[in-house]
């Protein structure tokens, strides 16, 4: 394949920047040495927001003699004009077929990108199954968060990174070299042998069910110490998340007991405030974006945060750079951490109506939280408000759901006893709830779609009097979908391909999505959803429990009884819970922070 | 007042005018010059873009004016330090008011790589009563326009057709009239049309907006 014969595609398709890379910050491609592609189920826009790959794609590329470069899903007037030139998915940055390197890196961010792993695969002309790919194809790795997981989809990798890969992911790439180097020649079957070897790696043609082994969750252990490039690469056009990111800390002290990444991002971790103050600065310097966002699992909970802004708004005033701080608990919002100068929408996620649902899921917020963080924001100038809530949460009645009409009406009291205006707005956005693997909820149903839809009408009846408020909930067949695909095993991975075979892509997308013909690829392939939506037997392993993550299954079930209890479980920070993370690190340190 | 001459090339071509602007001001960041923000509740950087370029055309003239006193030669050299290749500066230049490039330039000169079977046909447009081209838009996908008058000059050598078009407030998108040259039977490279040069209107005369820069700004630079 010519380039050129790429360039003209490009040049007729919507928002060609998508595919032809030349960002600032792009390290430049040789085509020589070990090449590997990182690859984003996703639009570029999407994908180049994930922290994952800029951290990946530049420590992959900083390796010598390796070279990384990305893809991203391309659009569907591009994947039919791709198709129609019969030219196979590239590469951005040399316009190389994916077909055509060492390997191929597929980071898996949620369940509803699975179909676009398949559509990738097939535009790129390599064969789904690792079975079918022989002794020269590209060796197809995954990982992301839903490695926790893996089984619908580990039938088509070769290798599944579980946990963490600024350190996993060198040493694959490394064996793979010496593996190609070695005077005895290359053979995938003895290299996948001695990747599973690799902490943190699955090899699913070599680790089937009956014959499990355990596979241990990768982590970086010195999280100050580890790589963080700030010579980011920095897009052409507008992405989702258009900014330079810093990660405060790894891990999450609150264990709500919905909330996977919570326990899968364990131990917790911190960054100093000299590193982080040090990263702020060579970003702002290197990358020239005008914001940076301080991210973690709750930004809030970062034990030095006032010190922080206190060194970083000198620097960050200075370069006109404004600082973002996304995932504020209510229970640690004060109005000094709001934005200096655009007061635009404060987000703030109460998950549930009720102090006693709040206290089921361990949402450990309370009412006078709410009210207390409220008045900070209205008093700082904040007059728009988008509250996150979860239906479907278990012991969920209908009293915890009129709980949200409740808070809705007590935001426009509180805004009126502060400012003395009436024209706050307050936008309650509701997810369904899905119990998740990896989580005290891991054994729960999930509600069926009739009961859903029952619940949001409920919910949406009862705000529709209150004025100012906006309601939006997730369509219940996508989390339907999403539900089943959490909790899969390996027989979904036919579905998939069913599914791809019917058109089914861009799932996570509401104008792409196909609910028929999900149901058909699941009919077809004989496969019952109820089994993976249905409550789960607690005393049966569970697919994805040869994979450890460090929290062990008998704190995970006494979670799950005291959420019965409606009893709260405190803080990390307020003394360890035993969850299991011990086993792997210290966790929680917080020596040398300042 | 700064105002750089830039090119666009490669992967740049297909950046649109208003992430090409977000481009160039974290071009401006990275320099680390102290470029003015507005006062305003939102404060942004003052930079102005010249007239816009269609997308998945290239340039070797565009230009950008900014509120910022330095030495051009200063701005110049730290602006290609800290921004990719394929925007490199040519040239830059002081002044203490904006030349307002955006609102002067009337017209611009493009190379569009061609074959051209029949250079008397080509060259002849520019003298035709009446050129209607093709010109569709959002709002009449199925749109023409008499171009015409906005047609300045017109050569044709061995591999390229130079046309100069109106730019500006009147303008005729050099992809659109290669297109017209396509239905002629020219065979163009649609990926290889840029934009070579800027004018302004100055006594009723077009001035290569370079000239212009010369006349209006007290101090120049050039690589």
């Amino acid at each position: 394949m010519a380039k050129k014969d790429y360039q003209a595609i490009w040049s007729s398709v919507d928002h060609p920047a998508r595919y032809v890379g030349g960002e600032y910050n792009c390290p430049t491609m040789t085509g020589r040495g070990t090449r590997l592609c990182f690859c984003m189920p996703d639009l570029y826009e999407v994908g180049m927001s994930n922290l994952g790959l800029r951290l990946l794609y530049h420590r992959l590329n900083d390796m010598a003699d390796v070279e990384c470069e990305r893809c991203f899903a391309p659009a569907v007037d591009c994947i039919d004009k791709l198709k129609e030139a019969n030219l196979p998915l590239p590469s951005i940055e040399t316009n190389t077929p994916l077909g055509e390197f060492d390997m191929v890196l597929f980071s898996v961010q949620y369940e509803m990108l699975y179909s676009n792993i398949l559509l990738m695969l097939d535009m790129a002309h390599i064969p789904f199954w690792a079975k079918d790919r022989g002794e020269d194809a590209p060796i197809l790795v995954a990982g992301g968060p839903c490695a926790v997981n893996p089984e619908p989809f580990a039938p088509f990798f070769d290798i599944i990174d579980v946990g963490e890969g600024e350190e996993m992911l060198p040493e694959i790439v490394s064996l793979y070299r010496r593996f190609r180097s070695r005077p005895e020649g290359w053979n995938k079957q003895e290299f996948l042998l001695a990747a599973q070897q690799i902490e943190g790696v699955y090899v699913p043609a070599l680790n089937r069910e009956g014959a499990r082994r355990k596979v241990v969750k990768r982590f970086v252990e010195d999280f100050d110490a580890c790589y963080y490039p700030t010579k980011q690469i920095v897009s052409n056009l507008e992405i989702v998340h258009d900014r330079s990111m810093v990660e405060l800390y790894r891990g999450c002290a609150n264990g709500c007991r919905f909330c996977q990444a919570g326990f899968y991002y364990r131990p917790l971790r911190y960054r100093s405030v000299g590193k982080i103050t040090e990263l702020c600065a060579k970003l702002m310097d290197e990358t020239g974006y005008d914001e940076i966002s301080l991210g973690s699992l709750s930004t809030g909970d970062y034990p030095c945060l006032k010190e922080l802004i206190a060194k970083l708004r000198p620097l960050s005033d200075k370069r006109h750079v404004s600082l973002a701080l996304p995932s504020l608990r209510l229970d640690t919002f004060e109005g000094e951490f709001s934005q200096a100068a655009k007061k635009s929408s404060l987000t703030f996620a109460p998950e549930a109506g009720t102090q006693r649902l709040r206290d089921v899921i361990n949402k450990n917020v309370t009412d006078e939280d709410i009210d207390r963080s409220l008045t900070y924001a209205f008093r700082a100038g904040y007059n728009s408000v988008k509250l996150y809530f979860m239906l479907g949460l278990p012991t969920e009645t209908d009293e915890d759901l009129m709980g949200i009409v409740e808070i809705c009406k007590r935001i426009r009291e509180l805004y009126r006893a502060e400012t003395g205006r009436k024209d706050v707005t307050v936008s309650v956005s509701c997810a369904v709830f899905i119990p998740k693997p990896l989580t005290p909820f891991q054994w729960e149903g999930q509600i069926t779609m009739d009961e859903m839809k029952r619940r949001q009408l409920l919910v949406k009846d009862a705000l529709r009097p209150v004025k100012g408020v906006t309601f939006h909930y997730h369509d219940d067949d996508v989390s339907e979908l999403e539900g089943i695909f959490a909790r899969g095993d390996q027989a979904l991975a036919p579905v998939l391909v069913r599914a791809h075979e019917l058109g089914c892509r861009f799932d996570g997308w509401t104008e792409h999505f196909r609910y028929d013909l999900w149901c058909q690829a699941l009919s077809d392939c004989g496969i019952d959803k109820r089994k993976y939506l249905d409550p789960q037997p607690l005393d049966k392993e569970l697919c994805w429990e040869f994979i450890d993550c460090g929290v062990s299954r008998r704190y995970l079930l006494s979670e799950r009884d005291k959420a019965y209890r409606a009893v709260a479980t405190t803080s990390c920070n307020k003394g360890c819970k035993g969850c299991g993370c011990q086993s792997l690190t210290k966790c929680n340190r917080k020596e040398g922070l300042q | 007042m700064i105002t750089l001459k830039y090119c666009k090339k490669d992967a740049m071509r297909y950046v649109s005018h208003i992430d090409g602007m977000r481009n160039q001001m974290r071009a401006m960041r990275r320099t680390g010059l102290d470029v003015k923000f507005s006062q305003g509740f939102n404060p942004h950087m003052l930079l102005n873009m010249g007239v816009t370029l269609p997308l998945g055309c290239g340039s070797t003239a565009e230009y950008m004016t900014m509120d910022l006193d330095c030495d051009p030669k200063v701005a110049l050299e730290l602006y290609n330090l800290k921004s990719a290749p394929t925007l490199a500066a040519s040239a830059c230049w002081l002044s203490d008011r904006s030349p307002n490039l955006a609102g002067n330039v009337v017209a611009a000169d493009y190379r569009i790589r061609a074959y051209c079977p029949d250079k008397a046909m080509v060259e002849g447009i520019v003298d035709l009563p009446s050129f209607v081209i093709d010109y569709p838009s959002k709002k009449d996908p199925h749109g023409v326009k008499d171009i015409a008058p906005l047609i300045n000059a017109i050569r044709v050598d061995d591999d390229y057709i130079t046309v100069g078009l109106a730019a500006g407030n009147t303008t005729v998108k050099p992809d659109l009239f290669a297109k017209a040259l396509v239905k002629m039977g020219v065979k163009v490279d649609m990926n290889d049309v840029v934009r070579i040069r800027q004018y302004v209107r100055q006594n009723g005369v077009l001035t290569d907006a370079d000239e212009y820069l010369d006349a209006f700004c007290k101090e120049s630079y050039r690589v």
